[in-house]
């Protein structure tokens, strides 16, 4: 099974205006990516973004190590909302790079748990993290009832220029 | 092996992206039969096509790859397509579709870019909306020829970009609800379609040229939205002028319409 996360190139630029605001004392910001997921006769599975919500700034939690850390809250808030909308989420950040942007450490060490959540709530979906960069972007999608990502997820970003991308490549 | 050394200036990157980009060319014939050649040159890979018609002789004059022999034998557009890239390209993975486009929309949905080379108004206006529907960057090509005022014919060819977010063809003035209606009247009594194969050619080099824009932000100068007009008289190529009504954002297409059709609870 593999994935393909496309999106206006639009839609994500909005995402990292958001992502970029500062906050009072998280050296990062969080958001929620919601996305439609399309079956493609042949072809990878289609998750096509249609909505964004951001952290509330009441929602992060001072923590030494990490970029930023969100509440309980702020995981139900997306628990509820994929529950409302039949719809996949993706847990999404910025490094403030140019070029490909890499999962952390700490990134990979805690999504399992977070995603855990939304197949709980919702797991008739696949659900995952997108991670951008100033201009790129990576994804790792979990399938249905799975316990590991699939790693060669491919985020397209449709805009001029337009960006094709997968962990560890940039194509266009 | 592939050698696109005198094309590498464009983008060093620009052989991935085509290897990674699946494209879709909806209508084989005089516009869609140069842009599959072309895509083939340039070096993409991954092709959706489809077509519901067989070749016959009076396809001959416009549609590039096709033969007598394939008009002898009813060939299948699509299998014309096919042979040409195969004949170009050393492991491409094609999808090729003998029916109308909506029979293989599900194939269609993985296409990053679309090209559609169709006929009617109402096929561009539902291609428009499906392309929405699943962030596809669609690109269509068509040409028409019309009566001018003395007496003689204008031929005119165009190209619409159509990007998720942007300006779509009823923004643009391109389609309207006039149009619409007077092709549903119409219904059944479209007649000859006139086509000139190198009027197909320029703006299939014009459509294919956007796209290699759109992958390699080569240029970063082609206007947005792109609305391009040939006029075959003057042989000159510009902006059409009803990008200056063009309203961006778009609002006839909402995020809500995203994706497969779903049961949504009433209330």
């Amino acid at each position: 099974m593999k994935f393909k996360v496309r999106a206006a190139s639009q839609f994500l630029d909005n995402v990292r205006r958001d992502l970029t605001r500062p906050h009072a004392f998280a050296f990062e910001r969080v958001g929620f990516v919601y996305a439609r997921e399309a079956v493609v006769d042949g072809g990878p599975s289609l998750l096509l973004p249609f909505a964004y919500a951001p952290v509330a700034d009441a929602h992060y939690m001072p923590k030494e190590g990490v970029g930023a850390c969100i509440s309980g809250d702020a995981i139900r808030e997306a628990m509820a909302f994929i529950l409302r909308e039949d719809a996949c989420v993706l847990h999404t950040h910025m490094h403030e790079n140019v070029g490909m942007p890499k999962f952390s450490r700490v990134d990979v060490r805690n999504y399992p748990g977070v995603v855990r959540a939304f197949q709980n709530t919702r797991p008739d979906r696949p659900h995952g993290a997108l991670l951008l960069s100033r201009d790129a972007a990576v994804a790792r999608v979990w399938p249905v009832g799975a316990a590991e990502p699939v790693m060669d997820s491919l985020v397209i970003s449709v805009g001029r220029p337009m960006g094709i991308f997968s962990e560890g490549a940039i194509y266009g | 092996m592939d050698d696109h050394s005198r094309q590498s200036f464009l983008n060093p990157q620009l052989d991935r992206a085509m290897k990674a980009c699946k494209v879709g060319v909806i209508g084989l014939s005089g516009g869609g039969s140069h842009i599959v050649t072309q895509l083939a040159h340039y070096g993409f890979d991954r092709y959706v096509l489809c077509d519901p018609k067989t070749t016959e002789r009076k396809h001959l004059h416009r549609m590039l790859g096709a033969t007598i022999a394939d008009a002898e034998a009813s060939a299948p557009k699509v299998e014309v397509m096919e042979r040409l890239i195969r004949g170009l390209r050393p492991h491409p993975e094609i999808q090729a579709f003998k029916g109308e486009w909506i029979s293989c929309a599900a194939a269609l949905k993985d296409c990053d870019v679309l090209f559609a080379a169709v006929d009617t108004v109402g096929a561009r206006r539902d291609i428009e909306q499906f392309a929405r529907k699943y962030a596809i960057a669609l690109i269509d090509v068509g040409m028409d020829v019309s009566r001018a005022n003395d007496g003689g014919y204008r031929v005119a060819g165009r190209v619409f970009a159509s990007l998720p977010g942007g300006p779509c063809m009823q923004c643009a003035g391109f389609i309207n609800n006039d149009m619409l209606a007077k092709e549903a009247a119409a219904y059944g009594m479209a007649g000859i379609r006139p086509q000139v194969v190198s009027v197909n050619g320029v703006v299939a080099s014009a459509a294919v040229l956007y796209a290699i824009d759109l992958l390699t932000g080569k240029t970063g100068k082609v206007a947005l939205p792109c609305f391009i007009t040939f006029d075959a008289g003057s042989m000159t190529m510009g902006p059409h002028p009803y990008l200056s009504v063009v309203t961006s954002p778009c609002e006839c297409f909402s995020s809500s319409e995203i994706g497969d059709a779903r049961f949504v609870p009433i209330g």
